[in-house]
């Protein structure tokens, strides 16, 4: 084998092993982070703690003391619980989830 | 004489057990009608409200008033209260710097801003609207409820006023946020008002409560239901406002009113007993409503205030489509606190909140769409001839 041929093949295995390392690090990266946002979503294994919201009721009187929904709120979505409850007219029934 | 005693025997042998049969029979019977009796008890319609309950009849004395124009912009208020010309406007919060501007009801002058907005020290994220303005050692003060704080303050109005800042006498630490009305009743006592929720845990929907509590010690006295709760699922309101009332307190602290907003029906309470009866207009409309899907429900009053003599209710009375809403509500159901229905009042300009100055005897309204205030004078209502003619 040439001496040539050789050198090839050895920055053949080091370009392939350089990469491979990195691929594998930016794997354990994005499944680190997926971790952990998992984690910080389902606490743990206690699930995720959530709480009634409440869109503005639009015309009416009904004032009490309630957290108002993300207006992204649906039926198949939420987000997270606000920081303070107000006076407010409740409107329509959400969930949020509290951080 | 031995075949008589035979005889008797078997005689005695044969009837004891059949007597026996047909009195455990007897009372098997009774036992049966006693446990259908309770099933069809069980099964019947539930008593929604836990008080007295009676009706009444809309009246025919009628009497038409003119309102006065109040030069008091209340854009971005959603509630407001008014004593001694001094009027009350509740902000609502985000973007504004204050929680309460205080107006001079008759030149619309601002007096100044207080309970500064934000996460600061002596400030606030949100506060509860004014339910209640009374005087205390010539001094005129209010029970504020900062619920993300957990502070229940004695603000002293006419302090703050003479200041510019806000003044309080007693602020109380640690009150959670299952209370969303206080009401001082004087002798260190007040009235709360635990609203109803859903407990998303079971699905529950809890029932409306009032308790008495100590002031400023915040122990519990005494606690009492109005309305059993309901977990209609069919709803197109949710459940937890079907019992939603306004409540306004007499001067003396001794008797409070509530106006339902889904029947047309006011509550008296005895702040003493910590005891409500009910008055229902006569009508089609009962409590049966709540078990329909409300798509036809109606909303009925939209506030009430109360004077030493007489009660307030602003009667809408019809079903809140936003057409209806827009045109706002022209009428005053005036009862007195027995109960009884006094007069009906038609305003000239209609509104969509109240609120009572009851040292100058004056109802202030705010239509919402034009942002303007209106007066109306509780004098040319002519609701007091009824008191006249009672003590006759």
């Amino acid at each position: 084998m040439s001496k040539k041929r050789i050198y090839a093949i050895v920055v053949a295995a080091s370009l392939f092993t350089g990469y491979s390392a990195y691929h594998a690090q930016n794997k354990q990266e994005l499944s680190d982070t997926l971790l952990a946002n998992v984690e910080a979503l389902t606490q743990d294994e206690d699930g995720i703690e959530t709480a009634d919201c409440y869109r503005y009721g639009s015309g009416s009187h009904a004032s009490e003391l309630a957290s108002e929904c993300d207006s992204r709120t649906s039926p198949n979505k939420m987000y997270v619980c606000p920081d303070h409850e107000m006076f407010m007219t409740r409107g329509l029934r959400g969930t949020c989830y509290k951080k | 004489m031995g075949l008589h005693g035979i005889v008797d025997t078997q005689y005695i042998l044969s009837i004891k057990p059949i007597l026996l049969i047909l009195k455990i029979m007897r009372l098997k019977l009774l036992l049966l009608v006693f446990c259908v009796a309770m099933s069809i008890i069980g099964c019947g319609p539930k008593k929604v409200f836990l008080g007295e309950l009676e009706t009444f009849t809309l009246t025919d004395d009628t009497i038409s008033v003119r309102a006065d124009s109040v030069p008091i912009e209340l854009y971005r208020s959603f509630s407001f209260a008014v004593h001694d010309s001094l009027f009350f406007s509740c902000v609502t919060t985000r973007n504004e710097n204050c929680l309460f501007k205080v107006f001079h009801a008759e030149t619309g002058e601002l007096l100044g801003s207080y309970f500064p907005y934000g996460h600061g020290s002596g400030e606030y994220l949100a506060v509860s609207p004014i339910m209640q303005l009374y005087e205390d050692e010539g001094q005129l003060k209010s029970l504020i409820y900062a619920p993300n704080e957990n502070k229940l303050m004695k603000w002293n109005v006419t302090k703050s006023v003479r200041t510019g800042k806000t003044v309080c006498d007693e602020v109380i630490d640690g009150i959670d946020g299952r209370f969303s009305r206080f009401f001082y009743l004087g002798d260190e006592t007040m009235l709360t008002y635990i609203a109803s929720v859903h407990i998303s845990a079971n699905d529950r929907i809890t029932q409306p409560k009032w308790q008495v509590r100590t002031y400023p010690a915040n122990e519990l006295v005494k606690e009492f239901a109005e309305y059993q709760s309901i977990n209609n699922k069919k709803s197109k309101i949710i459940p937890e406002n079907f019992f939603y009332v306004f409540s306004g307190m007499k001067p003396d602290m001794k008797r409070m009113v509530e106006a339902m907003l889904y029947l047309p029906q006011i509550n008296i309470m005895n702040t003493d007993k910590a005891e409500s009866k009910g008055y229902l207009m006569k009508g089609p409309d009962g409590y049966s409503i709540f078990h329909s899907d409300m798509a036809e429900a109606k909303e009925y009053y939209w506030g009430v205030q109360a004077d030493d003599k007489n009660i307030f209710a602003l009667w809408f009375g019809k079903k809140n489509t936003e057409e209806n809403y827009v045109s706002g509500a022209d009428e005053l159901h005036v009862f007195d606190w027995n109960g009884n229905m006094v007069k009906r009042v038609k305003l000239s300009s209609p509104v969509h909140y109240m609120s009572l100055d009851t040292s100058k005897g004056i109802i202030y309204g705010w239509n919402e769409g034009r942002d303007r205030v209106y007066r109306y004078r509780v004098k040319g209502m002519n609701v007091n001839n009824h008191h006249k003619q009672m003590k006759q």
